[in-house]
């Protein structure tokens, strides 16, 4: 039997039900349907659309604070390549979105299997592990500046104390080192939200599966790689998803860690058009480098969610 | 019994709710339409935005005038003090929804008074009334913007040099007054365990810093014409050369990643020789009775301030310029105006340097001798810095570009790509000079 993810779509169209519209006039289901989906419509007009039409036109005019500004065309994106401040950007957000990303794959993968097996105090630990992802961003970055701040670092204090380093270790201060650690704070604050939803995966494949493999003498690596994986890929590419969305996005941890400094080695999208259009007051410039990736990542966004509808769940 | 008991109730309450919301219904869209509050909304009220300051006591002592301006005129009053670091965001937000505060904190920098030109309140009739009451304004001729007042420079924290006397004296060292001089003790301070600091990263701080070197040396990033970009000289080459000298002999490379606060955790944590630094740090350390680690003596005992240190081609420093306005959409426009005349007057203004003990300097000639400048001989060279500083964009003037080139951090990149190894020296000069002149020609479009 092969069972397919569109298969599951539980809004089957009930068939010969008379049309809801009769004559122009809408019935009463109708009328209601209407006013319960009104106030979710005009959220999602007024808080989604609107700004998001609003930043579209921004990026393609010479708005800057305070003004509308006229239309420019794609000016604003032909001109951010003339600015090295901006390729940096784009390297640095290249280089954070893919080492987080595939950093909380493989180990939001492997918390997850651990979740899974564990049996003593299960929801207090799992309750434990989505600590990161509850605690405000901006809070919880601030204990982590705290930690890797040059003076009272606790984290070189530690290291020092432990003899495992003669001298502080420039943890901001040094650009790599920064891009290191605002990748290991992303991946930190992102890893449960890869956890519990792919434990939420592992839990709903049959057991029936790992019981018959195991008949046929397949170990760990091969009912993980021939059983969990395969079953979770639809999971986890929505999971992917969302993540590359929200880490290709992100300022928090880059605002209050380094500002995108030093010399803008950790800036990206978010912060440096928060530079341009807030601090700078150029609105258009910054809208164009906030929405610089967007047609890429629809085209991402639209190709994943084809495959994940396309992917066979049950061979 | 019950049934009706309770139904009945319920039906008068949800009758009751229908009634009273449609009732505010109409009269929201009543006031919507008319666009004026009810009556009762009507109260006069003035609302000001400005940044939390470094001596606490200032912000107190503006909130008590605020509220005695707000007692006498029967105005009700609203003081909201945010993060300096977050007032340009602030600014950008009401601007663009043109609603917020009726007066703001502008800065630092004279720029918000082009980036925001059309959204300010003229103030030429005020500014000149307080300059007469207060001994005139400092250098007049640098806030005049598209020759007009639409900003009051409100107060300015001069850039001493803060120093630890105890071990200067233990490395043999007295009266230091050059750069160089400061290159030389910060080798040998860094040798001991207590290195010179100043900020090379994204910080107003080392904007402050950078620039003042860059000036001493004889170098600028733009000319009096405000529209040259004059960064690619022999003069800026050598500057930068010099702060390549000082990060690598005499600092720690954590000036990389310091903000606006790190260096006063630097001098008053007992580490850093010296510091480039407004007077902030010696006071927190008076007020938290800080000690030199390991000793029982208190740690302000041993801070003195210098004067900001020479170059070869002189003495310049400059300063978070801080500014107050009041929006063009300001509800109460005059009674902010009002209050910024009260708050102006040299009894009230007097009160509030005392409290922020001189950290607040005013831009006006009579409060640079204010009292609080020789009560502590620790601030005995304050007035000779406030002397020397000049707005950023010297010697052009201030213009939105001038203010951008400060906001993304242009000058202490461009040092500390060069000081770090990270380019070259003529790749560094061109970077930043690419940088500027693509922010002056965009702003000239």
């Amino acid at each position: 039997m092969t069972l397919k993810t569109a298969d599951l779509d539980l809004a089957v169209p009930v068939t010969g039900e008379a049309p809801c519209r009769r004559a122009g006039v809408l019935t009463r289901e109708s009328r209601t349907a209407y006013a319960f989906i009104a106030p979710a419509f005009f959220l999602l007009t007024f808080l989604v659309a609107y700004p998001f039409v609003l930043s579209v036109w921004f990026s393609l005019s010479d708005a800057r604070v305070g003004t509308t500004g006229s239309f420019v065309g794609l000016g604003n994106f032909g001109r951010l390549f003339s600015s090295s401040i901006f390729v940096q950007t784009l390297q640095n957000s290249i280089l954070f979105t893919a080492a987080a990303l595939t950093a909380k794959i493989v180990l939001g993968m492997a918390l997850a299997l651990l979740l899974f097996r564990i049996k003593h105090f299960k929801r207090l630990i799992r309750g434990a592990v989505l600590l990161p992802f509850i605690v405000p961003t901006a809070l919880s970055t601030l204990v982590w500046w705290w930690m890797f701040e040059p003076l009272y670092s606790v984290v070189n204090w530690t290291l020092k104390s432990l003899r495992l380093a003669d001298h502080d270790i420039p943890w901001l201060p040094d650009p790599y080192l920064a891009m290191f650690v605002v990748i290991l704070v992303n991946v930190w604050r992102g890893l449960p939200f890869f956890a519990i939803t792919l434990l939420a995966g592992l839990v709903a494949i049959p057991r029936e599966l790992y019981e018959a493999a195991e008949a046929d003498g397949a170990g760990p690596v091969g009912r993980f790689w021939h059983i969990t994986l395969p079953l979770l890929t639809p999971v986890l590419a929505v999971v992917i998803l969302f993540s590359a969305i929200f880490t290709l996005s992100d300022f928090n941890i880059v605002y209050v860690l380094t500002k995108g400094g030093p010399m803008n080695m950790t800036h990206l999208f978010a912060t440096y058009s928060f530079a341009l259009g807030l601090q700078g007051g150029e609105i258009g410039q910054g809208a164009a480098v906030s929405l610089f990736l967007f047609p890429i990542l629809l085209a991402v966004v639209f190709l994943q969610l084809r495959l994940v509808r396309k992917a066979a769940l049950y061979e | 019994m019950a049934t009706s008991s309770i139904g009945q109730p319920r039906r008068q309450r949800r009758r009751q709710f229908l009634r009273t919301a449609a009732g505010s219904a109409a009269g929201l869209a009543g006031v919507l339409a008319s666009r004026q509050p009810p009556a009762y909304a009507q109260a006069r009220e003035l609302t000001f935005l400005t940044v939390a300051s470094f001596v606490p006591e200032t912000d107190k002592e503006l909130k008590r005038q605020l509220e005695e301006w707000g007692a006498l005129n029967k105005v009700k009053v609203r003081l909201d003090i945010i993060a300096h670091l977050q007032l340009q965001a602030k600014k950008a937000a009401e601007v663009q929804a043109r609603s917020g505060h009726d007066l703001t904190a502008l800065g630092p920098g004279l720029g918000d008074a082009e980036l925001y030109f059309d959204h300010l309140v003229g103030l030429n009739d005020v500014a000149a009334e307080i300059g007469r009451k207060n001994g005139g304004w400092l250098n007049p001729d640098d806030y005049l913007i598209r020759g007009t007042w639409t900003l009051l420079p409100w107060w300015q924290p001069p850039f001493p040099m803060a120093v630890r006397t105890d071990l200067l004296k233990k490395l043999g060292e007295e009266n230091p007054d050059t750069w160089e001089d400061w290159l030389r003790i910060g080798k040998k301070g860094k040798a001991i365990g207590h290195p010179f600091g100043i900020a090379l990263g994204h910080s107003g701080d080392a904007n402050v810093t950078l620039l003042s070197i860059l000036w001493s040396y004889g170098g600028s990033y733009v000319a009096k014409d405000g529209e040259t970009v004059t960064i690619n000289s022999p003069e800026t080459r050598e500057a930068m050369e010099f702060v390549k000298r000082l990060y690598t002999e005499a600092m720690d490379p954590e000036v990389l990643a310091w903000d606006d606060a790190s260096n006063n955790r630097c001098l008053n944590a007992g580490k850093c020789i010296g510091i480039h630094n407004p007077i902030s740090a010696f006071e927190s350390a008076k007020k938290d009775k800080v000690r030199v680690p390991g000793t029982q003596q208190p740690i302000a005992e041993v801070i003195d301030h210098l004067n900001t240190p020479r170059g070869p081609k002189g003495r310049k420093a400059t300063t978070g310029f801080w500014c107050v306005g009041i929006w063009n959409f300001a509800k109460n426009a005059e009674l902010a105006k009002d209050f910024l005349r009260f708050h102006f007057r040299p009894e009230n203004l007097d009160k509030w340097v005392e409290a922020g003990h001189g950290f607040n300097m005013p831009f006006l000639n009579n409060l640079t001798r204010h009292p609080v400048y020789e009560s502590d001989p620790q601030y005995r060279h304050i007035p000779d810095v406030a002397k020397v500083t000049v707005p950023p964009s010297w010697p052009g003037p201030t213009t939105a570009a001038s203010q951008q080139v400060l906001d993304l951090y242009i000058i202490p990149d461009m040092f500390a790509q060069y000081a770090t190894g990270r380019m070259t020296l003529d790749q560094a000069i061109s970077w930043g000079e690419k940088e500027i002149t693509e922010i002056y020609r965009r702003r000239r479009t």
